[in-house]
């Protein structure tokens, strides 16, 4: 029930940070799909999710169930998404991280995540800067990230992490009883990144932010449009 | 608004996974997100703080094990669509991080000795439990509800004995099996959902600047419920000292100790995680030391396992003590050195350590002082040859250079594949 109230609220909220403090949502080192080397396979690696529910009093409660559904409607959605644009997706063990934490595909998750957030900063908030990066895109892995071409015999990875909250029934009354009062208070939002590393030489060649009010994991249906929103601009 | 985010922050605290407080718990925690409401105040006041008065009761049943009265069922795996099995999930992710981190200690002998203890500890839940050793020069261990324990070397450094290491595992294992993180969470989103139908009432009612009280009553309750859970888990980790016939006695001494080095912390923000989350600390060594008294009577012969425990040390003493001088944090170091070297054991390294404490604070008579440690090091049988270098260093700085020449070239000859070699020859021939 709380949905619709967290949409109007959320959209707000996303869309005076869009106005005030960000820069394009997507980066791009190269546009095409294979440049170079014609491949167009890629790995989803194990997504970084979690889904919550927030609270009446602003805590957010994680949900596991809902996380599990999430994780899997949003991997199917994006394999069809890129089935439709002649890419072939493998999907590796979302366990992974968790199975081998010390192995070298789960550090480069984590690296993946250090320097996705780095780009977050600094790429996407307008006066964070920084200044030997203000007018290219450069950002890499590293050459170790071949480690993952070897494992999937892929060309490409698809890295991808995403937070996901939902408004409970009582903190949807908070609201209601905040906005009489004149007091403004925040719904469920889904945040998240995206990005696309060339295994070849590590480099990080599509990078897309998302912040948005709308959408719903949590069933299979809505799962395409956080798909559509997170892949904006995916290399063809 | 002050207070509200001093509220925020200090559940964000409360949150985090490592729901024990022998701890408060390394990060892990989850992010929160903050509402933008602005309190004013009430007219309603919620939850009043439960201040423990004076001496809690002693009952505690030493004829039944922890294991038997166990909230949490042994091997229980709870169901994904529950908050118990949610955050589960948060504390497997918390754990492979911790796993990940350049901090964790792979020393098999080590993890073989600290795991060994937490597995007879912890009886029937032994598989359940697995513990880490995370590099942090600080007192603390902590456990997730998912069964993952976290033990900083801080802690391994100021225990002294293998009962006093027990005590302190029991402790956490206690919240393992008692569930406390779990009810923690439940009881923290319930008093948070409260509180801001609170806030609106008061903002409704126009009444102006007492916002601020409602949010400390409710701060203080969710505190006085975690001191609850302590208090809990203190009895369980009684009656497993009890059951493995260690002293427990120890526990209050463990508490002592460390609470004297807390007090010599002049910068209070620097101070241990573990008095964060510890409003009452004197209380509970007082506590725990009455609850030694009443036990000792029941039991047969007891021990300390010193011998075992300085054994299963000693291979890191070095380490862990260099970690501490990282810190930067003097005065507090100086007690705990202090309290080292009245245990009678490496005297030679713990004298060396306490002169390096002096010469690098090198406040007014410090190097005297740092020159008596390095003189009492040497008379100890064993010694590391660095207590020449360092006493080196000291006589220059007093002007004695020929004395100071005396120490580098004992050093020297000690080690003669020192990396610094080159470096102690110029020292000498300036």
């Amino acid at each position: 029930m709380g949905r619709t109230i967290v949409a109007q609220w959320g959209l707000l909220c996303a869309g005076v940070m869009l106005l005030s403090a960000c820069a394009a949502p997507t980066q791009f080192r190269s546009e095409k799909l294979g440049e170079g080397h014609g491949g167009r396979t890629v790995v989803l690696m194990p997504i970084d999710i979690e889904l919550s529910e927030l609270q009446a009093g602003g805590m957010l409660e994680p949900k596991a169930e809902w996380t599990d559904a999430g994780r899997r409607f949003l991997t199917e959605a994006i394999d069809k998404k890129l089935n439709g644009q002649q890419a072939k997706l493998i999907v590796s063990n979302p366990d992974l991280v968790l199975a081998e934490p010390q192995s070298i595909e789960a550090k480069l998750i984590k690296l993946q995540e250090a320097v996705g957030t780095s780009i977050m900063h600094h790429k996407m908030l307008v006066g964070a800067e920084l200044p030997t990066k203000k007018n290219t895109f450069d950002w890499t892995l590293g050459p170790e990230a071949k480690a993952l071409h070897d494992r999937y015999g892929s060309d490409y990875a698809l890295f991808i992490w995403l937070r996901d909250s939902y408004t409970s029934a009582g903190r949807a009354a908070a609201i209601v009883v905040a906005a009489v009062l004149g007091v403004g208070i925040q719904g469920g939002t889904q945040q998240g990144f995206a990005s696309l590393v060339d295994l070849r030489t590590g480099d990080i060649v599509w990078f897309n932010r998302m912040f948005r009010g709308t959408g719903d994991l949590r069933n299979g249906g809505a799962a395409i449009v956080t798909a559509d929103a997170l892949l904006e601009k995916f290399p063809k | 608004m002050k207070a509200w985010r001093h509220l925020t922050a200090a559940l964000l605290g409360l949150v985090s996974l490592g729901g024990c407080v022998t701890t408060g718990g390394p990060g892990g925690g989850q992010g929160t997100s903050q509402t933008k409401s602005q309190a004013t105040n009430p007219q309603a006041s919620i939850a009043p703080a439960a201040v423990p008065a004076g001496p809690a009761p002693l009952a505690v049943d030493l004829a039944r094990t922890p294991y038997e009265t166990a909230k949490l069922r042994h091997n229980a795996q709870p169901a994904r669509a529950t908050l118990e099995g949610s955050l589960w999930m948060m504390s497997d992710n918390a754990e492979t991080t911790i796993r990940q981190g350049a901090g964790i200690v792979t020393d098999p002998a080590l993890n073989a000795y600290v795991g060994g203890l937490v597995c007879k500890l912890a009886g029937p839940y032994c598989g359940e439990i697995r513990t880490h050793i995370v590099r942090v020069p600080d007192f603390n261990a902590s456990m997730y509800p998912n069964g993952a324990m976290v033990v900083w070397t801080g802690l391994l450094l100021r225990v002294r004995n293998e009962a006093q290491l027990a005590a302190v595992l029991a402790h956490e294992i206690g919240h393992y099996m008692q569930r406390h993180t779990v009810q923690r969470m439940e009881d923290i989103y319930t008093k948070s959902n409260a509180l801001i139908f609170v806030q609106m009432a008061t903002i409704a009612a126009g009444i102006p600047a007492a916002g601020d009280l409602i949010q400390l009553a409710t701060l203080a309750s969710v505190a006085s419920f975690s001191r609850e859970s302590e208090t809990e888990a203190d009895d369980v980790s009684l009656r497993l000292l009890v059951q493995y016939g260690y002293d427990p006695s120890e526990a209050s001494r463990l508490w002592s100790q460390v609470m004297e080095e807390s007090a010599a912390d002049k910068d209070r923000s620097r101070r241990s995680i573990f008095f964060a989350s510890h409003p009452a600390s004197e209380n509970r060594a007082d506590r725990l030391a009455r609850q030694a008294a009443f036990a000792l009577p029941q039991m047969g012969e007891t021990e300390a396992g010193r011998d075992r425990y300085r054994a299963a040390i000693a291979p890191h003493l070095a380490s862990f003590v260099r970690d501490e001088f990282r810190m930067r944090n003097m005065d507090r170091l100086e007690v705990m050195l202090n309290q080292l070297s009245r245990e009678d054991f490496n005297r030679g390294e713990i004298n060396f350590y306490q002169g390096e404490l002096y010469r690098l604070r090198n406040a007014a008579n410090d190097n005297v002082k740092a020159l008596q440690f390095y003189d009492a090091s040497i008379k100890a049988p064993v010694h590391p040859p660095e207590v020449y270098r360092s006493l080196g260093q000291a006589y220059l700085r007093a002007g004695q250079k020929s004395d100071a020449n005396r120490a580098f070239q004992e050093y020297l000859l000690r080690a003669p594949d020192a990396a610094d070699r080159k470096l102690i020859e110029a020292m000498m021939g300036s």
